[in-house]
């Protein structure tokens, strides 16, 4: 059974804000070090992507997959991401976790129903922030965690 | 996680509740803990979390399920969850020793929230149990559906 999962993981960090993405993406690397990061600055791009638009380069093949979906963004936003992975059958098992800065309770049961996986507030300072984000790099490094397998 | 939340933990094997529970209190997760021995016994009190005027359904609801157990497995308690339009927002983390990949596909297509397989080696549990536990401590738990 496979289980190293970081080594062929793939993270989508969906994310408008450039600072946040360059501080996530830092620190998971340094927790994840084998997993690749693609960053989207916007909902609509992460889409395309998983309709097999290439993205920096990189192409969406079969493999394991996590989303780090922020929710406001421009355009369409976290939420509306997330209900149009979550319909699509191909990419319906991809695990998607909230990473934003809201922590309306309406955001956060509507996201649970439309099926994120989990759903993470960003603190505002920035220490709690680097911590929740060694906490979340940490979980995703678990050799025991089994992410699903994609099938494009 | 809120200190509100509950924890359903559906463990038939003494040894593995007690190290789950140590674990996840010792990564600072302490909140009220409510264990089941086989999935029988969860599966008649999530059905009562159906009632809203059931006192336990005002509250934000985690479940942590092994597989292989007495009377009603882990896989139908993971299904009468998410199968219910007010129970499916309850995450559900799977952790079993069962290692069969087409169980974990089926965990995976009925909606788990995460599935981690239980380490053999006991330091490599308690590891995992500990990471788990400070994960669950940055997550919001959503209230189950009006």
């Amino acid at each position: 059974m496979e289980r190293e999962i970081s080594e062929n993981l793939v993270i989508l960090l969906v994310e408008d804000d450039k600072g946040h993405a360059a501080l996530v993406q830092k620190n998971l690397w340094r927790l994840c070090v084998d997993a690749k990061i693609v960053h989207f600055d916007t909902g609509e791009k992460l889409l395309d992507y998983l309709r097999g638009q290439p993205h920096d380069g990189e192409m969406f093949e079969s493999g394991r997959y996590i989303v780090l979906l922020d929710i406001k963004m421009p355009g369409i936003d976290g939420i509306e991401t997330l209900r149009r992975v979550k319909e699509e059958p191909v990419t319906n098992t991809i695990p998607i976790i909230m990473l934003t800065t809201s922590a309306n309770p309406s955001e956060i049961s509507r996201s649970y129903d439309l099926g994120c996986h989990f759903y993470i507030v960003k603190p505002s300072d920035y220490n709690d922030f680097m911590q929740v984000i060694e906490h979340l790099g940490a979980f995703l490094s678990l050799q025991s965690l089994h992410i699903p397998q994609i099938t494009v | 996680m809120r200190n509100d939340a509950g924890i359903l933990i559906a463990e038939d094997d003494d040894g593995h509740y007690s190290l789950i529970e140590r674990n996840l209190f010792r990564s600072g997760i302490n909140n009220e803990i409510t264990r089941f021995r086989d999935g029988q016994g969860a599966v008649e009190f999530l059905t009562n979390l159906k009632d809203a005027d059931n006192p336990k359904a005002k509250q934000p609801w985690l479940a942590i399920l092994d597989i292989r157990m007495p009377k009603v497995d882990g896989l139908e308690v993971l299904r009468l969850i998410k199968n219910d339009s007010r129970l499916k927002v309850i995450p559900v983390i799977m952790l079993t020793t069962a290692s069969n990949d087409q169980l974990i596909e089926q965990c995976h297509e009925i909606g788990c929230n995460v599935f981690v397989v239980k380490p053999i080696e006991y330091d490599d549990f308690v590891a995992s149990m500990t990471q788990i536990g400070r994960f669950l401590s940055i997550v919001e738990i959503p209230s189950l559906c009006a």
